[in-house]
């Protein structure tokens, strides 16, 4: 569904993402870890078209983002948890996205009523908590039907309500047939989530393997995490 | 088309391009009061000194606030993140900046004609109040409304292009009102040979003859288109590749 192939991003002579590769598969959803600064949402961008690669390439659905007709379609996506206009409503923002799209407005009211944000929508999103400009990202993200969601620290500022949410949104996502990219610091939360683990570490990726295999029964993804990036845990940079 | 759709609905969605409008209005309001009201019979009773107050108070006003318009477009779009679900959703920057330009400069045209055509208006009232009248002609009149809607065409498009090279809207809105209100007017008095192709000197040229400009209507308006599009296509070509946090 995307495949990353030694992705590299060099900012002024210092390798930021050095020679990245992975896959992400149907049906499942993949956590991206890795300390403060390590590369992740460097990483997301490029996989975005956001941020153009020094080396390497991403294909989503098998082409490079910029030949996809409908990209939409194909790869939807929340980088930022505040990209909102503050004096827009929040159904406004979901309408100047769906004309990009082609997109119908009825469209729009499914997905605000699947977010939950069906009586806000109608409120300028300035006013919304953070948890509902999470849910707003996300129905963004949703528009267009993709089939891969690439998600930046979904999780960061929800409560746990929403944490449960998010999470069940995820998977009926992937079982679905989609899949599911996500970042994130909050490992016992990925646990619960994720089926694959990518770690990265001071730009290199350092594991990539399914949940099971990098964590034994009854184990702890943190200690696992903790054996694999010690030497530069606490360290930010 | 649906990035047209999309833009259209941006601007209509929240009340900027109304409030850009209004402040319009209000500066042209003071400005005619100052000049129109505030000076003596002696120095606003022909139409010459008529159509350079007007060049000034209505159609320069209506110029800068077509380049405003044109810069914010883009800037906003950083200022709050919008440009990243948008390039998620259609990743074609150059489609974006194509689609802004032919809101922006359909927009700027409006402002500043509707500028001119505002202080024309209010002039005429004060003037008729005074007991004095408007000396102007229709031609020099329709002149001075067209011409500011050709030249707000021409600064919306280089607002645009200068808010989508610096990104960042405080110092484009800030160096846009230095450049037109300072600068220009330094180089007028300076190296008045060069400031006639600045776009400021253009824009007026094509809505009134004065001093140190270009004469003639078309040169000054094929002028600033120049300028306008140089600019354009030089920070498009950048836009592009640059990379978006
Ligand atoms: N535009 C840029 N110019 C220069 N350096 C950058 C730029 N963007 C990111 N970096 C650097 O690249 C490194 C990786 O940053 P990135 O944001 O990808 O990390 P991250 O893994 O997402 O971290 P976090 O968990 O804190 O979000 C950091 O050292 C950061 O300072
Ligand atoms: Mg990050």
């Amino acid at each position: 569904m995307a495949d990353v192939v030694r992705l590299t991003k060099r900012y002024r002579g210092a390798t930021v993402v050095d020679d990245v590769s992975f896959r992400v598969h149907t049906g499942t959803i993949t956590g991206f870890l890795g300390p403060n600064g390590a590369g992740k949402t460097t990483t997301l961008r490029m996989m975005l078209g956001l941020a153009t690669p020094s080396v390497g390439t991403v294909a989503i659905d098998g082409r490079p983002l910029g030949e996809l007709s409908e990209p939409w379609r194909h790869v939807g996506a929340v980088l930022e948890s505040n990209d909102f206009h503050p004096a827009r409503t929040g159904r406004d923002h979901l309408r100047v996205l769906a004309r990009l799209c082609d997109i119908d407005d009825a469209r729009v009211d499914v997905l605000l009523d699947l977010v939950g944000l069906t009586a806000a929508g109608r409120r300028q999103v300035g006013g919304y908590s953070l948890g509902m400009r999470q849910r707003l990202g996300l129905a963004a993200a949703m528009l267009g039907e993709p089939r891969l969601l690439i998600l930046d620290e979904p999780t960061n500022g929800l409560d746990p309500v929403g944490v449960r949410w998010m999470r069940e949104l995820m998977r009926s996502f992937a079982d679905a047939g989609g899949a599911v990219l996500m970042s994130s610091h909050l490992l016992a939360e990925a646990q619960h989530t994720v089926d694959q683990v990518l770690i990265i570490d001071q730009g290199r990726l350092i594991a990539d393997a399914p949940l099971g295999e990098l964590v034994p029964p009854g184990g702890d993804l943190e200690d696992a995490y903790l054996d694999l990036v010690t030497g530069t845990a606490g360290a930010v940079r | 088309m649906s990035a047209i759709a999309s833009e259209r609905l941006k601007l209509t969605s929240t009340r900027s391009t109304t409030w850009l409008a209004v402040s319009l209005i209000g500066i042209v309001t003071l400005a005619a009061v100052v000049h129109i009201l505030g000076f003596e019979t002696a120095m606003v009773d022909d139409a010459t000194e008529q159509r350079s107050i007007l060049t000034d108070i209505g159609v320069s006003m209506g110029l800068v606030f077509a380049a405003i318009s044109g810069s914010l477009a883009i800037t906003s779009e950083f200022r709050h993140g919008t440009i990243r679900p948008t390039l998620l959703k259609n990743p074609d920057r150059i489609s974006l900046l194509n689609v802004k330009l032919a809101t922006q400069s359909l927009i700027g045209a409006a402002l500043a004609a509707a500028a001119a055509a505002y202080a024309i208006g209010l002039s005429s009232a004060f003037l008729g109040a005074r007991g004095l009248a408007l000396e102007l002609d229709g031609g020099q009149i329709a002149r001075l409304v067209i011409g500011a809607g050709i030249g707000g065409a021409g600064f919306a498009v280089a607002g645009l292009a200068l808010g989508a090279l610096v990104r960042n809207q405080v110092p484009v809105v800030v160096g846009l009102l230095i450049w037109t209100l300072f600068i220009e007017n330094l180089l007028r008095a300076g190296v008045p040979s060069i400031a006639r192709f600045a776009p400021g000197s253009l824009g007026r040229a094509i809505a009134a003859p004065g001093p140190g400009q270009f004469d003639g209507l078309l040169v000054a308006a094929v002028g600033l288109t120049l300028v306008a599009a140089a600019g354009f296509a030089a920070t498009r070509a950048i836009f592009i590749h640059r990379d978006i946090n």
